[in-house]
């Protein structure tokens, strides 16, 4: 395979642009013998290679069965290079310390790689690589015009150099962040970090509302967990604890550096220790009540807390004497009872990063004597009003390729991970909304609403549903409220962004059509029934529509689905989930059927039922439709036109509506609507729309009489007799 | 479990490392097991998974929760703390903590978790009678440098050096008493990493999740309290699995790392002569924390089989399976 492969790349530069385009639609190098030999030629010093692991996937290598770094091919790490979908691959090694240890080209298929330049030139190219330091920002400069921070770039192939550089030098940082070779806590990261820190601002607050605020942060220890976890490492029950539901521990944790925390707290020992300290330095106050003490007594002779430490991501800072501050009496007003409270004054160099999440370990024992002890864990994390409102947004740009994936919260990185389906997104709720507010020219052309209906389903199901896995759910609404309820973090809903987009996209929508544009065009498994039924319709199977009496009395059910699941919501999360699977969503859409037969009787059930009712479940199950009822009776817009004789006269459209949500008397419920336009296809279509046909009948009429006196003539009598 | 008369090992058995037979046991159960495949704990809906090594084997950590966007973040979390404990107790790089100690023989104000790891594992080391010793670095290096076939003067020093209670483990100070010592957490790092994940998970507020960070460790058992099942691999006898509800599961085998060509010198050094355990005898120890499991299943592999009795007690509520061909297969409670 290598050396067919070989042979192939030599007839390319000598063939050019024709063999290269054949090339072009040859398979890639495939697993096996050859990949040994390319992670060979990229890792000299290894002797062994693993199997390929982990995410992004790459080849530990070992030298004398110790792991010194790992091998990769770049299309694996970063599947996406240069001009076409499948141009470049290189065999990168990496050691421990971050500094690439190789490279090595594997194949190029690409023409703009081959014009001119010669196999050995894009050879020797790679090989500059080996010995680099990926810490440091890389550049390609032209020829000649290199220092010791730039790579000379291939004559006449400027850009195919470029592409070459952001496939190496990008898979090596993303394999090396994933595997922590990359140092987090390097200098400028952390000075940059430090600055978005608002330390001056202050407003006047006492305890209750700097808790509610997130500022100070509470957690409580059940006994019955500490006895659960000591019980697990055969340590003794601890002594004086009876009743498992009572509060072993409340610990209490906040970032003092802030003065708006700090001086509320403290009062004037946070100024004084302020002024003291050198910049950069960072308060953290601990507190805590309940039946164990987390300070110990060891410290006093050992010079560390022996019970605590903090921890902030891959740093462990143990909590040392020299940095503790007797705190004598706390300020804020109506602070609680506290057995215990502990200043740490944190030196820049202990490398702690305010703004960052955080957390405190507390090692519990039962004893001092036996030392075997067990971890809980308390989270703190800095709200949003101690940011500096000026670096707010700098923080969104981040100031340098090397450190910015290290600064950049977790939600950034998941946006730019899925920026491609985010712009898919995009482009397709762009053509949606120009699609509702076009409605009256597509319902005139019966045939391309059709088309249109049929291509937004099979989008919606396909790519949205099951590629995207972008499915609201009424799990989403019982979090959503659940947050307000609690705790607010929008960083939290943010993470997931096509979630995130069209929650955004159906909460206007829904202000400004209803319920029915998620239900009729965004919702993937209603595009599943909307294709099955439509299926069913072509296979003439009986269609079945309940009478109205009965079809109005079914509706409320799915209310009463939402509003039980919301009440059980707010007491218990995890029932609310197990009520939400009365949505078949998470098994035909999100799970992609992938689940234990049992849990696949309900949907296809469902789906069964649905080739010959039109969407059962949408219209008297499903508590998110139900959940979108609700709000969208504000909504602004009657765009789905109707005429005077609808109902009265003609109940055509009541009687071709999917979801029979047009009433009897002709007005449309919009609680039920889908918005799917047929009822406006109807009322366009001068074939089908009653008053349309009077109107054209007379009209053909007049014609044939001006054109036909005699027949008209004729007609009328017969009519007057 | 193998049957009394099962066949001794085939000379010509492909040679696994340690990480391969981690890899294969993490492939066996991924493939094998509906349980592990598929979301077993619907009520806690989506399956979020996160893989990747821990202390230089492959680690895997799934979970089952409603939230999408919480797994993640968790799972984010989960690998911070791999990292985090990698550059306490990893022999990979200079500046790790444990590099530290063994380079300048003391290791001032150490974390926590250094603190409690040596403090349990000199624990254990007594509770073995010193089966379990962290010191025995110096020998392990030597033998991986000569690929098993040291100077004979050179191992005696070595193993000279091995002595757990020459540790001072204090809470300020971690240091060897005598010049030249070193330790290497390998026999318990990767339990106690795994323990430490699913603590972590549990404090978030995380139930039914299953890690493998070069152990088994399960958080609680399946929604609907059917256990975890997991494949054991006792090479040469064929696999089965193993029912766990609740708490870890640690193998040890010689054959997990060979120093020297045929084997016969291993990762697994007994303290006290220097003698590799016997290539194909294999413990898997199943206890309520990882880091217990790890180190008896070490200790097990070394010891002789009447031993093993006492040895067993030394952990609370464990169970241990040996197997070594040519002899009957052993299985006991503590």
């Amino acid at each position: 395979m290598l050396s067919k492969l070989g042979h192939c790349q030599r007839f390319t530069v000598t063939i050019g642009l024709i063999a290269s385009a054949w090339l072009a639609w040859q398979p890639p190098a495939q697993a096996g013998q050859p990949i040994e030999t390319h992670l060979r030629a990229a890792f000299p010093d290894a002797d062994a290679f693993g199997d390929r692991e982990g995410t992004p996937p790459a080849y530990p290598a070992y030298r004398q069965d110790q792991l010194i770094g790992y091998a990769f091919l770049s299309r694996d790490v970063v599947p996406t290079h240069g001009f076409t979908a499948r141009s470049l691959n290189v065999a990168v090694g990496l050691a421990l310390d971050a500094v690439i240890a190789g490279a090595s080209l594997v194949e190029h298929h690409e023409p703009i790689l081959v014009i001119g330049v010669t196999d050995q030139a894009l050879r020797q190219f790679v090989r500059q690589y080996a010995g680099l330091d990926i810490h440091r920002p890389v550049r390609v400069v032209p020829l000649g015009r290199g220092d010791d921070t730039t790579l000379e770039g291939i004559a006449g192939a400027t850009i195919s150099s470029v592409s070459l550089n952001d496939a190496i030098i990008g898979s090596a940082r993303a394999v090396a962040r994933s595997r922590g070779l990359l140092n987090a806590a390097s200098g400028p990261a952390s000075a940059a970090a430090t600055d978005t820190l608002d330390i001056d601002r202050f407003e006047r607050e006492d305890w209750a509302a700097l808790s509610a605020a997130g500022s100070i942060v509470r957690h409580t220890l059940r006994a019955s967990s500490v006895t659960a976890r000591l019980g697990a490492l055969g340590a003794a029950v601890m002594p004086g604890v009876t009743d498992p539901d009572a509060t072993f521990l409340t610990v209490y944790l906040a970032l003092a550096t802030p003065a708006w925390i700090g001086r509320n707290l403290l009062g004037p020992l946070y100024d004084r220790l302020m002024a003291e300290a050198a910049p950069g330095t960072q308060l953290v106050f601990v507190a805590a009540h309940g039946l164990y003490s987390i300070k110990g007594t060891a410290h006093v002779r050992s010079g560390v807390f022996e019970r605590m430490q903090l921890v902030q991501g891959e740093r462990s800072i143990p909590l040392r004497v020299d940095r503790y501050h007797r705190i004598d009496r706390l300020l804020a007003r109506d602070a609680p009872e506290l057995r215990e409270t502990a200043l740490f004054v944190l030196s820049p160099d202990d490398g702690f990063i305010p703004t960052r999440t955080w957390r405190l370990d507390v090692a519990v024992s039962a004893s001092s004597a036996s030392a075997s002890s067990a971890v809980f864990s308390f989270g703190y994390e800095l709200p949003a009003r101690h940011l500096a409102p000026a670096t707010v947004g700098s923080r969104l740009a981040p100031p340098g390729p090397t450190s910015a994936d290290e600064i950049m919260p977790l939600w950034q990185r998941m946006w730019l991970a899925r920026a491609p389906e985010v712009v898919v997104l995009c482009a397709a709720l762009l053509l949606l909304t120009g699609m509702l507010v076009l409605q009256d020219p597509v319902a005139r052309r019966r045939h391309h609403w059709l088309m249109i209906r049929i291509v937004a389903s099979g989008f919606a199901l396909g790519w949205l549903g099951w590629i995207a896995g972008a499915q609201l759910s009424v799990v989403n609404v019982l979090t959503f409220a659940n947050a307000l309820l609690t705790r607010f973090d929008w960083t939290l809903f943010l993470l997931d962004p096509l979630i995130f987009l069209l929650w955004g996209y159906v909460a206007v929508a829904l202000l400004f059509w209803g319920r029915g544009v998620f239900c009729g065009w965004l919702c993937p498994f209603g595009a599943m029934q909307d294709l099955m039924a439509r299926f069913a319709q072509a296979l003439r199977l009986p269609q079945l529509r309940p009478r109205f009496g009965l079809h109005e009395r079914l509706w409320p059910i799915k209310y009463i689905a939402f509003l039980c699941l919301f009440a059980v919501s707010l007491g218990s999360m995890d029932a609310a989930i197990l009520g939400a699977e009365i949505e078949p969503f998470k098994t035909a859409i999100s799970l992609k059927f992938l689940r234990p037969d049992a849990w696949l009787l309900y949907p296809t059930l469902l789906l069964a039922v649905g080739l010959f009712v039109e969407r059962p479940f949408c219209r008297y199950l499903c508590p998110l439709g139900a959940a979108l009822a609700i709000p969208a009776r504000l909504r602004m817009f009657e765009w789905l036109k109707r005429r005077r004789q609808c109902g009265t006269e003609c109940q055509i459209c009541a009687q071709r509506c999917p979801v029979q949500a047009i009433h009897p008397d002709g007005h449309i419920n919009s609680n039920e609507c889908i918005y799917c336009l047929r009822c406006q296809t109807n009322y366009f279509d001068d074939s089908v729309c009653p008053p349309l046909i009077m109107r054209r009948t007379r009209r053909d009429h007049r014609g044939a009489a001006r054109d036909h006196p005699e027949l008209a003539a004729k007609e009328a009598n017969r009519a007057k007799s | 479990m193998p049957s009394r008369d099962s066949p001794a090992p085939p000379a010509h058995a492909a040679m696994p490392t340690r990480r391969r037979f981690l890899a294969a046991l993490g492939a066996a159960s991924a493939l094998g097991m509906p349980g592990w495949q598929l979301p077993p704990a619907d009520r806690d809906g989506l399956r979020h998974e996160w893989r990747g090594t821990a202390l230089g084997a492959p680690a895997r950590i799934t979970l089952h929760h409603f939230d999408r966007i919480r797994g993640v973040a968790a799972l984010e979390v989960c690998r911070a703390e791999i990292d985090r404990l990698e550059n306490e107790f990893s022999l990979y790089r200079a500046d790790f903590a444990l590099s530290r100690l063994n380079r300048e023989g003391e290791l001032l104000r150490p974390s926590l978790d250094m603190r409690r790891l040596v403090e349990q594992s000199l624990r254990f080391g007594a509770a073995t009678g010193g089966r379990f010793d962290i010191t025995i670095q110096p020998l392990w290096r030597l033998l991986a440098e000569s690929a098993g076939t040291p100077d004979r003067r050179a191992a005696e020093a070595a193993l000279g050096l091995v002595d757990y209670r020459q540790v001072e483990a204090a809470v300020g100070r971690i240091a060897f008493a005598r010049e030249g010592m070193a330790a290497t957490l390998n026999g318990i790092a990767q339990g106690y990493v795994t323990d430490r994940i699913a603590d972590l998970l549990q404090d978030l507020g995380f139930a039914h999740v299953l890690i493998n960070a070069g152990e088994f460790r399960a958080a609680t058992s399946q929604a609907d309290d059917s256990p975890w099942r997991i494949a054991l691999r006792h090479p040469p006898f064929p696999d089965r699995t193993y029912p766990l509800a609740t708490g870890a599961l640690a193998t040890s085998g010689g054959h997990g790392t060979r120093l020297s060509a045929d084997g016969q010198i291993n990762h697994l050094l007994d303290p006290a002569t220097g003698a590799s355990a016997p290539l194909w005898r294999t413990v898997t120890v199943a206890a309520p924390r990882a880091s217990d499991a790890d180190a008896l299943s070490t200790a097990l592999c070394l010891c002789a089989a009447d031993e093993r009795p006492s040895l067993l007690q030394a952990v609370a509520d464990a169970c241990a399976i040996v197997t070594e061909p040519g002899a009957a297969a052993w299985e006991a409670r503590s």
